[in-house]
């Protein structure tokens, strides 16, 4: 994949080949973002596996670099740390603006998802908390890689999303899970909605015209599974409009239509189906809030989803929403506090799986969540957060409850 | 450094700060009162003057010889909010603008005296303006004098949310919006780091000084500090990417004292 980002930036580089102005030679830019976590969690037996594997409570290592080519030619790379130890190539894209076109920039490569308003501050130097919406971070029982076969396998499998598996014996692509990368879901884990860190591998254009910004593009994948060009998943169509009535309040609406299937883990499964990858879809609808004056910072977002499963006849839909709010006080202290939840539409329950006689149960368990932290800036450039965060599955499971206490030292520039 | 004494009468032109006796008859002409105050404003005058008949001024230059690493293609900046966190915002027409701005900005350099003890019951410190527009701060070195009040203009058309953690001055003036200002009071001498929370690339200096006797050099790095009593003092120039330079002048009555510094 990043072969191909670079020929394709290469290519464009070369097309725009003009001299560098003077007044404009190449510069470049390098930032860093180093998070320490310390979490004491009580989680065991719980149905949320919220925290489990490479959840936001880790430590996290992010490099930046940015290169201005000239006027019209930016380019942007990234790579961050999975698990705290290895190194991962997250983003790799370079931005063309023509020169005479204001409000018109390209963007191909491998680029942040412009989806909502929380992946543009997911990272530890920006979130005032540590963990990420349950939206970002709840893993879902349903896989890429491995097809329930019925309603009765995926109602069994709920709450397991940090291990799922529906087939004894390992199709071609599970196995021992490897790491990727850090943002695309591997044999053996569930969906989140919006996997952790979306990077969209593709093209999009976006611009910003007064009070009204907007990103259209095409690209690889899902949001919940956003496959690298190598990962033979389906095409993936975004698109964003934001608009700023008045200075402070942000509205945004997102949407993403794309393929979620691993195609190359799928095929064997689908085949009593007569049907491929690509006739299953990810639809994801976003709609954003966010203000803030003085002291106070106010976000919001509500995501409604959609998955098409191959072997359950019910859409698997899932309506998630978050409210975060940020003050400032004392010049170096700031409160933080974010509520959290996710509902699961139901599907028909045939096999009584709960034997609680309902004809029907929600595919995943419902679940909400409360974080609440202080931080304390020590100078511009470093800060410490102590954060807890409260889980709640509202339907009774093995144990509803999912509680950690954490601290994050970040230092970054 | 290269220090010169010329005598003779000052020679007054264009971006000379000031003089004592005009600062101190616009703080009175303010308060407008009564013909106590009158009588008051004219006495001062005369006082004034007879100060600035025995005061001498310290003028030269600074030459500001770039650093290697200035030169360099590799900038250490935040990138977290152009490319990813705002990156929608940084490719409108202000981008441009801020980097040309930036380059073509001449360095300033604050020269001033340093330990001559000064009256400030003379005046509260008077007020001053930084001003924050196409997501700069204007000017980006501001000298005052210690008791002095700073208006935080913003003329953007953003919210920018000034803060500082030095500490001579600790504060955090929140976000707001395009034509308010927020003020802060600086009590105590020392170099306030400038930033905007919102903004990353945005940064000041205000060197709070505890006399009046300092000067900013102008496009061409020269300036001038009038009306300076006759003494012995170090003389400092400040330029916040290097150690401070400093010099020691005698200034005796109506005498023109040269100072030149060279950075770094």
């Amino acid at each position: 994949m990043a072969r191909r980002c670079f020929l394709l930036i290469l290519c464009l580089t070369v097309v725009n080949g003009r001299p560098a102005q003077a007044q404009l030679s190449p510069q470049i830019e390098i930032g860093s973002i180093l998070a320490l976590n310390y979490k004491n969690s009580e989680s065991g037996e719980s149905p949320l596996v919220v925290n489990d594997g490479d959840g936001s409570f880790n430590n996290d290592w992010v490099l930046l670099f940015g290169a201005e080519i000239n006027e019209s030619i930016s380019l942007y790379a990234e790579i961050q740390t999975v698990r705290g130890i290895t190194f991962v190539n997250y983003g790799l894209s370079a931005i063309y603006r023509p020169p005479r076109w204001k409000y018109l920039n390209f963007e191909v490569g491998k680029f942040l998802a412009p989806f909502g308003t929380f992946l543009g501050r997911r990272w530890a130097s920006e979130n005032p908390l540590i963990g990420f919406p349950l939206m970002y971070e709840f893993t879902t029982a349903l896989s890429a890689f491995d097809l329930p076969a019925n309603n009765g396998e995926l109602l069994r499998a709920r709450g397991r999303g940090g291990t799922v598996e529906y087939h004894p014996e390992p199709t071609a692509d599970s196995g021992a899970p490897q790491i990727r990368s850090g943002h695309i879901p591997q044999p053996g884990s569930g969906l989140r909605i919006l996997s952790r860190e979306v990077y969209l591998t593709g093209a999009q254009v976006f611009g910003v015209a007064g009070r009204f910004r907007y990103y259209a593009g095409v690209a690889n994948g899902a949001l919940s599974n956003p496959a690298d060009l190598n990962n033979s998943n389906g095409v993936q169509i975004h698109g964003r409009a934001g608009f700023s009535p008045v200075i402070g309040l942000d509205l945004g609406s997102s949407i993403s239509w794309g393929v979620y299937l691993d195609k190359s883990a799928v095929t064997s499964q689908l085949q009593p189906l007569s049907k491929s990858a690509e006739d299953f879809r990810q639809t994801t609808l976003g709609f954003d809030l966010s203000y803030s004056i003085a002291h106070v910072q106010f976000f919001s977002e509500l995501i409604l989803n959609r998955w098409q499963s191959p072997f359950i006849a019910e859409n698997l839909d899932a309506r998630a929403f978050y409210l975060e709010g940020k003050y400032t006080f004392l010049t170096r202290f700031f409160l933080a506090a974010r509520f959290s939840l996710i509902d699961f539409s139901d599907v028909a329950d045939p096999q009584d799986v709960d034997a609680d006689g309902a004809a029907s149960e929600s595919w995943e368990y419902n679940m909400q969540q409360w974080e609440v932290g202080l931080g304390w800036r020590i100078n511009r450039n470093a800060l410490i957060k102590a954060a807890g965060q409260f889980n709640r599955t509202r339907e009774v499971a093995r144990e509803p409850a999912d509680d950690l206490f954490a601290l994050q030292a970040v230092v970054f520039f | 450094m290269h220090t010169e004494t010329h005598c003779g009468k000052p020679n007054y032109f264009d971006g000379v700060p000031p003089s004592l006796a005009e600062r101190d008859s616009a703080l009175l002409l303010r308060n407008k009162n009564s013909g106590v105050l009158s009588f008051l404003l004219i006495a001062m005058m005369c006082l004034s003057w007879a100060v600035a008949v025995s005061a001498g001024e310290i003028r030269g230059k600074v030459i500001i010889k770039r650093p290697a690493e200035e030169s360099s293609k590799i900038v250490s900046r935040s990138l977290i909010q152009k490319y990813v966190t705002k990156s929608s915002q940084h490719y409108d027409e202000n981008r441009r603008r801020d980097d040309h701005h930036e380059r073509e900005q001449q360095p300033s350099v604050v020269v001033y005296i340093e330990g001559l003890s000064w009256n400030k019951q003379r005046g509260d410190g008077g007020l001053a303006v930084l001003d924050q527009t196409h997501e700069n701060f204007v000017p980006h070195v501001l000298p005052i004098l210690v008791g002095a009040t700073v208006k935080f203009l913003n003329s953007d058309d953003v919210y920018h949310n000034v803060f500082s953690y030095s500490p001579a001055k600790s504060f955090d003036l929140g976000r707001y919006a395009k034509g308010q200002s927020r003020s802060v009071t600086f009590d105590k001498p020392g170099v306030v780091k400038i930033y905007c929370d919102i903004h990353t690339h945005m940064s000041a200096f205000i060197l709070v000084l505890e006399n009046p006797f300092f000067a900013t050099t102008d496009d061409d790095g020269n300036f001038v500090i009038k009306d300076v009593p006759p003494g012995t003092y170090t003389l400092k120039a400040w330029y916040g990417r290097w150690p401070e330079k400093s010099a020691t002048v005698v200034v005796k009555n109506s005498d023109i004292i040269k100072v030149d510094f060279v950075f770094p």
